[in-house]
């Protein structure tokens, strides 16, 4: 942090100013820097996208340790980001559909043995983005196990609450959450943050070692979990194990709906109410439920931050949206409107994939 | 389940041919006989097809092992494999882009030596390679593990999906009826024949039946009465995000029990072999073969430190005792053949089901399938291979 109470590090060797407290994602949005990464099979130009660390858009490479989640990960100051480069990133794979189909496996094309092995050392090349690189060959990170009455996977309300109760209770309850800061959706409500301080102050109380940055990597057959913590593994021995790990906003098939300045709700709330970033300036508002309340919702919150809200519309009623490597403007019907946001508001499905690969079925429905 | 290749409607109540598991080994040998005219033959699969190993398998493909009985059979089939797509006009993705068998001590190199002389002998191409020739070929790899190699060049891999889902088209365009879902619970037998099976679905009527239940054959070759004498086990693998090309050939690396190769995705798909706790009967991974996984590749090749996994799996396989297949007909019960025991099980199927198909339809046992007889167990002539990448988990 420097005098005037900034964070600076570079992106592609250029200086980036942050507020403390923001992303590596976010600081890059508020700097206009859309594209983050690009699509492992058709290097189609990816950017932020979830603000949750549950999509690859913005997976870049941080003092050369490739694979970083920048929307997970805050800015210190003073690191070097850079985008992890295919082989002719500005190559149009996509294009190229002969050469490279869409779920190229069943391409007739690839059929006879000669065009196989003509296609494949081409395709080869075209593959995979992040090259090969450690930032410490060789060096496999450290292993440790403890044991723990209660492991509380999720640090939102809902995990925070639950831990709290059971310390109180006299178990020994660590929970975990792979954001650095706890609270989960309650960052993103505005003046959620002193929920989140209220709870988390509780849980600390009541004795709940709370791990932050700590990613749950799975129910494993021996009966742990794996935990990613700072570069090691930790496997996690629990009589009970608690997943709260929230629910997560659903993409939908919009026309180069892959496009940066595409977003989620959940991105925006982050950016908007949690890291003070702007969007952008004028935004189209998709919803899959016209008459869902967070469409009104999400128009006074952009509204709120100067961003212009010009048009809501149905998913069915965008066909096309445009712009080479970000969003310019989006065709609604047979209307086409200059924008540089479009903020998807669909659907929510839990975060359960820990809770399915354990195999254990829900006892009430998912509401 | 409605897929491409998978039969609808009720299941037949007679068929000329039943087989049991619908693996890359029982829809290639479906696949052979309805192409050597049998009109009605059907698969059954508890699942659907590549549900088991078939569709976890680690994809790699050789011929140069070092028996005779391997060399045969699995030259046979990697034949098979190269013009594999054309002639069932699907996609395998078959690659030749290699396989080297990495040796990392100088016991290893006689090994690998030794083999190459055998190769030799049986007209197989391959070449033992220097240090300095290991590290151009695969220049990521870690100097210290190297002290030679052994380069089939014409063996590397193939896709697992595509070429079971490859197989089951065309055996379903030549007229096989691919069921799944659908499990055998009994085999009924009369006077040491055969007469039909049982299933969840009703009973068909046959003379013939094939066990090509891969991890699951021990149980069903039990339904006729049948003991085989094969350990079921729980072998796992994992997959990386894809990255950028660093790996040509397939890759066997004696010294930790583990094989890898680089998809032309990009993906880096590794296994290894644990004396884990025997959970042999659930699919679900452990960490401590994430573990000895990681800490393995990336001795291996140590640019992988920092790359991420994105995936690990676990597939059964019910191998027998020398780890070679058990191929042929049972002597016990007129009409059940085995297609069964496999640790190289996606490797040796094109050759495996087109040689047992000329069997089963001509009634004479191929040369290059001979040796695989279950009856070796009980005359004691196990099929002695010296250059597997597997271990038994009961230390065996």
């Amino acid at each position: 942090v420097t005098g005037d109470g900034k964070v600076r590090f570079t992106f592609e060797g250029r200086e980036v100013t942050a507020e403390p407290g923001q992303s590596i994602a976010g600081a890059l949005h508020a700097a206009g820097h859309r594209v983050l990464s690009w699509s492992s099979k058709y290097r189609r130009p990816r950017g932020y996208r979830c603000g949750t660390g549950a999509c690859p858009g913005c997976t870049v490479k941080v003092d050369s340790r490739p694979g970083v989640l920048a929307c997970m990960t805050p800015v210190r100051g003073g690191e070097h980001v850079e985008r992890i480069r295919p082989w002719l990133p500005w190559l149009p794979a996509d294009r190229f559909g002969a050469i490279v189909p869409a779920g190229f496996q069943g391409s007739r094309l690839l059929r006879g043995r000669r065009a196989w092995a003509l296609a494949e050392p081409l395709l080869r090349r075209l593959a995979g983005v992040s090259p090969v690189a450690a930032a410490s060959p060789g060096q496999v990170g450290s292993y440790s196990e403890i044991a723990v009455d209660m492991l509380v996977v999720g640090g939102g309300r809902s995990g925070l609450a639950y831990a709290r109760d059971a310390a109180a209770a006299g178990q020994r309850v660590l929970l975990v959450e792979r954001d650095w800061a706890l609270g989960g959706r309650l960052l993103g409500v505005s003046g959620g943050r002193d929920g989140a301080t209220v709870l988390t102050d509780a849980a600390r109380d009541a004795g709940v070692e709370m791990w932050l940055q700590a990613t749950a990597l799975g129910l494993f057959a021996e009966g742990v979990v794996g935990l990613a913590v700072d570069g090691g593994l930790v496997a996690v021995r629990a009589a009970h194990v608690v997943w709260a790990t929230g629910q997560l906003d659903q993409p939908m098939a919009l026309p180069d709906g892959d496009k940066p300045g595409v977003l989620l709700g959940s991105a925006v709330r982050r950016l908007i109410v949690r890291e003070g970033v702007t969007p952008g300036t004028r935004a189209v508002i998709v919803v899959r439920d016209p008459a869902d309340p967070n469409a009104g919702e999400f128009g006074a919150l952009l509204a709120s931050v100067g961003c212009h809200v010009v048009a809501t519309c149905g998913p069915a009623d965008v066909r096309a949206i445009h712009g080479r490597d970000r969003v310019r403007a989006v065709t609604i019907s047979d209307q086409r409107v200059a924008a540089d946001v479009v903020v998807m508001v669909g659907g929510r499905s839990p975060a359960d994939e820990l809770r399915r690969q354990g195999d254990v079925s829900v006892g009430t429905p998912y509401r | 389940v409605s897929l491409p290749g998978l039969a609808h409607g009720p299941l037949p109540t007679t068929s000329e041919a039943v087989v049991i598991g619908a693996g890359i080994n029982g829809l290639a040998v479906a696949y052979e006989l309805a192409r050597l005219g049998m009109r009605d033959v059907c698969v059954v699969d508890a699942a659907h097809p590549g549900a088991g190993a078939s569709g976890r398998n680690g994809e790699m493909l050789r011929s140069a092992f070092s028996s005779p009985e391997w060399i045969g059979l699995f030259d046979y089939s990697l034949g098979l494999w190269r013009r594999l797509a054309e002639e069932l006009d699907g996609p395998t993705l078959y690659t030749s882009a290699g396989y080297l068998v990495l040796a990392s001590t100088a016991e290893q190199v006689q090994l690998i030596t030794a083999s190459a002389a055998r190769h030799r002998a049986h007209g197989l191409r391959t070449r033992v390679l220097s240090v300095p020739e290991v590290l151009d070929l695969v220049p990521a790899l870690n100097p210290a593990v190297v002290a030679g190699g052994l380069l089939q060049p014409e063996a590397g891999f193939a896709h697992h999906d595509a070429s079971v889902w490859s197989y089951a088209r065309a055996a379903a365009r030549k007229g096989v009826a691919i069921h799944g879902e659908t499990t055998v619970t009994a085999i009924d037998v009369a006077n040491a024949r055969i007469t039909g099976v049982q299933t969840n679905r009703g009973p068909i009527s046959t003379r013939l039946v094939v066990n090509a239940a891969g991890g699951r054959a021990r149980d069903v070759a039990a339904l006729a009465g049948v003991a085989i004498p094969t350990v079921t086990q729980r072998l796992e693998a994992f997959v990386t995000e894809s990255c950028r090309p660093f790996l040509r050939p397939a890759l066997a690396y004696l010294d930790g029990v583990a094989y890898c190769h680089q998809t032309t995705r990009g993906e880096f798909v590794g296994g290894t072999e644990v004396a884990a706790a025997p959970m042999t009967d659930g699919a679900g991974t452990t960490l401590h073969g994430l573990r000895d996984a990681a800490r393995k590749f990336v001795h291996l090749l140590p640019v992988l430190a920092d790359a991420r996994i994105i995936r690990q799996w676990a597939g059964i396989i019910d191998a027998s005792p020398d780890f070679a297949p058990i191929l042929g007909p049972v002597v016990e019960v007129d009409g059940l053949w085995l297609d069964c025991g496999w640790s190289y099980g996606f490797m040796g199927a094109p050759g495996a089901g087109r040689l047992l198909a000329e069997a089963i339809t001509s009634g004479h046992v191929p040369a290059l399938l001979a040796p695989f007889a279950s009856s070796r167990f009980a005359e004691g002539r196990l099929i002695a291979e010296g250059s597997l990448v597997v271990t038994r988990e009961d230390g065996v």
